[in-house]
């Protein structure tokens, strides 16, 4: 019966006229603030939401290091500086086939500069990394201190070791 | 047919061959990496076999909307203006794409991560019962990530924008739906003005451009809506397959798509059984082929769900305990997702102008209308208050504030045909009409 059947639009003019304009009267209600908060995203549009210099550090790491080495990433505890909670996860999606490990190093210590996250000593790099059977460290806003002749990459605020077996 | 008509079933074709070809072709490529065969030479091969698939249902389509409604109905100019307005919208979202895609949180970590392990060939099964991986959702299903790692295995240096752009292209195949069905049952011109005013909903533009997959299953959701309308009112059968194939793409795009499916067609058989135009065993039969029609698509996902049992994230277990232990959290969720919908920068009026239509017309909506109240009640209903009873976030509220609008963004669509019937319905009062006239569904022969 479906295809020998068709609607028959059983309204008047009059009444076809004043539901365009209902619905038109509608669409300016809904419009009208949008396109105000709109205009308001054009002229100021949103930062991104991870740095740029996180993506850019990790892009380089990407292409420095094998496509099957395993990475330990060190972050300062309590996510005292700005994005460090993206770093971990940043790095499992832009790293990827590699497995990438987290490792939380000591939390911030306020000073006069503000809030500063200690340096991450070359002895517990070494232990983390072993224990995880990973040849590289890297981190992010972070410093590793690391004997200048392991350092793979220092870039974009971040850095990049190769610890030997 | 005339030129008019010839349009609305292309913009139908262009946003049906989008919206099914996509999750067709990664159902396929979920089954090749089940078979242990997604590589470059066999995606080629899917993509190749999809496009056969649309061009044959194209044409299939095509000759059955020859005898189509009247869509030359409707003035031009506002036409054009609804037309403008929906594609300035899609525009927004393409520039906001652009500008950053794939950035935001669930963006990367739960789709985008994913996408790029299907890119380098797909993750190992114990990944979907890895406890470390949980955060990541191994339990969601693949559609969006799966066409994510095509562009990003196939792109380039593009992959990733043209990755972004898959919410802006569902955003576009949506509207494009939305004109040609309500063209076929208001005019051209009303239909416009309906695609307009849904695309300029803040927050559907919002997550359009984000990379999540709320779009596209409110894509997949609203066109199985719109479908299902049609088949209430011009019972042809193409419709129904439409909408079971429609919410089954719901139900491969999103855990909640899975529930949107059943409500569709919990609606639709209700919708058979009021029926009194054809015998119990022809209605039966008409609800068993939606149920056919719905498993089509995540028939692949399904069985390897029920097998694996993906690890998941987020709630505790679905029990009648859980749910009596924290009742008491219905009030409070009410009233947060109640508060969210008079969000002014995520809905504008959206909401307020619905309820208030609603309020209006309620008594005078046709049986359609009623249909579509009772599937929006439902959708809203279960789908934003039943997970947070069971959310497992401390403190609960949280996980309100955090994901109630993409929730409400599924349903949007609905509700806007739902408005659309209470306009028509509100249009037909003597305040309007001069004196009352009959509710739509009248039919003939042709």
């Amino acid at each position: 019966m479906g295809r020998n059947t068709r609607i028959v639009d059983t309204c008047s003019p009059r009444s076809e006229r004043a539901r365009m304009m209902l619905l038109a009267l509608a669409a300016l209600v809904i419009m009208l603030p949008s396109a105000h908060m709109e205009s308001g995203i054009l002229a100021a549009p949103p930062g991104p939401f991870v740095p740029l210099a996180l993506d850019r550090f990790l892009t380089t790491v990407d292409t420095t290091i094998p496509r099957h080495a395993r990475v330990v990433v060190f972050t300062p505890r309590g996510g005292c500086l700005r994005a460090s909670g993206l770093v971990h996860p940043r790095a499992l999606y832009r790293l990827y086939p590699r497995r990438v490990y987290e490792i939380f190093s000591a939390p911030c210590v306020h000073t006069a500069k503000g809030w500063v996250a200690p340096a991450v000593p070359w002895g517990l790099i070494r232990i983390f990394t072993h224990r995880l059977r990973a040849r590289y460290g890297l981190a992010w806003g972070l410093h590793l201190a690391a004997p200048p002749g392991v350092i793979r990459l220092h870039a974009d605020g971040g850095m990049l070791v190769e610890v030997s077996s | 047919m005339s030129a008019a008509g010839r349009a609305t079933v292309l913009a139908e074709m262009l946003g049906l061959g989008w919206a099914l070809g996509m999750a067709l072709f990664t159902s396929l490529l979920f089954v090749l990496y089940l078979g242990g065969a997604l590589g470059t030479a066999t995606t080629w091969g899917a993509l190749a076999l999809t496009l056969a698939a649309v061009a044959s249902g194209a044409r299939a389509l095509a000759r059955t909307r020859r005898s189509g409604a009247d869509v030359e109905r409707g003035p031009g100019a506002v036409m054009a203006v609804g037309l403008a307005l929906a594609m300035a919208q899609v525009a927004f979202a393409t520039w906001m794409t652009l500008r950053s895609p794939l950035s935001y949180w669930d963006s990367w970590t739960t789709w985008g991560f994913k996408a790029r392990m299907f890119a380098l060939g797909g993750p190992p099964l114990s990944y979907f019962r890895d406890g470390n991986s949980s955060f990541r959702h191994p339990d969601y299903p693949l559609n969006l990530p799966l066409a994510e790692a095509t562009l990003l295995r196939f792109g380039g240096p593009l992959g990733l924008p043209l990755a972004g752009l898959l919410g802006p292209a569902c955003l576009l195949a949506l509207l494009l739906l939305v004109y040609a069905g309500l063209s076929r049952l208001y005019g051209r011109g009303m239909a416009a003005l309906a695609a307009g005013t849904l695309a300029w909903v803040p927050d559907l533009a919002h997550w359009a451009a984000m990379g999540y997959a709320d779009v596209p299953l409110a894509m997949y959701a609203g066109a199985a809506a719109l479908y299902l309308l049609l088949w209430w009112r011009q019972r042809r059968l193409v419709d129904t397959l439409l909408m079971g194939l429609l919410a089954g793409g719901a139900a491969w795009t999103k855990k909640e798509g899975m529930t949107i499916a059943a409500l569709l067609v919990l609606v639709y058989a209700g919708g058979e059984l009021l029926r009194r135009d054809a015998r119990v065993a022809a209605r039966l039969w008409s609800s068993v082929r939606v149920v056919l029609a719905a498993l089509v698509v995540p028939l692949p996902w399904l069985l390897f769900k029920a097998i694996t049992n993906p690890i998941g994230s987020d709630y505790r277990p679905l029990t009648p305990a859980v749910f009596i232990t924290h009742m008491d959290r219905l009030p409070t969720i009410v009233l947060l997702v109640g508060r969210e919908m008079l969000d002014l920068p995520h809905w504008s009026f959206f909401w307020v102008a619905l309820a208030g239509l609603l309020v209006l017309t309620v008594w005078w909506l046709s049986p359609c209308g009623r249909g579509l109240l009772v599937l929006l009640l439902g959708q809203v209903g279960v789908l934003c208050t039943l997970p947070y009873v069971f959310s497992d976030w401390r403190p609960y509220t949280e996980h309100i504030h955090r994901s109630a609008d993409r929730l409400l963004v599924q349903a949007t669509p609905l509700a806007l045909l739902l408005c659309v019937e209470a306009v028509d319905a509100l249009s037909r009062r003597p305040v309007f009409a001069g004196k009352a006239r009959p509710a739509r569904a009248t039919k003939r022969p042709s």
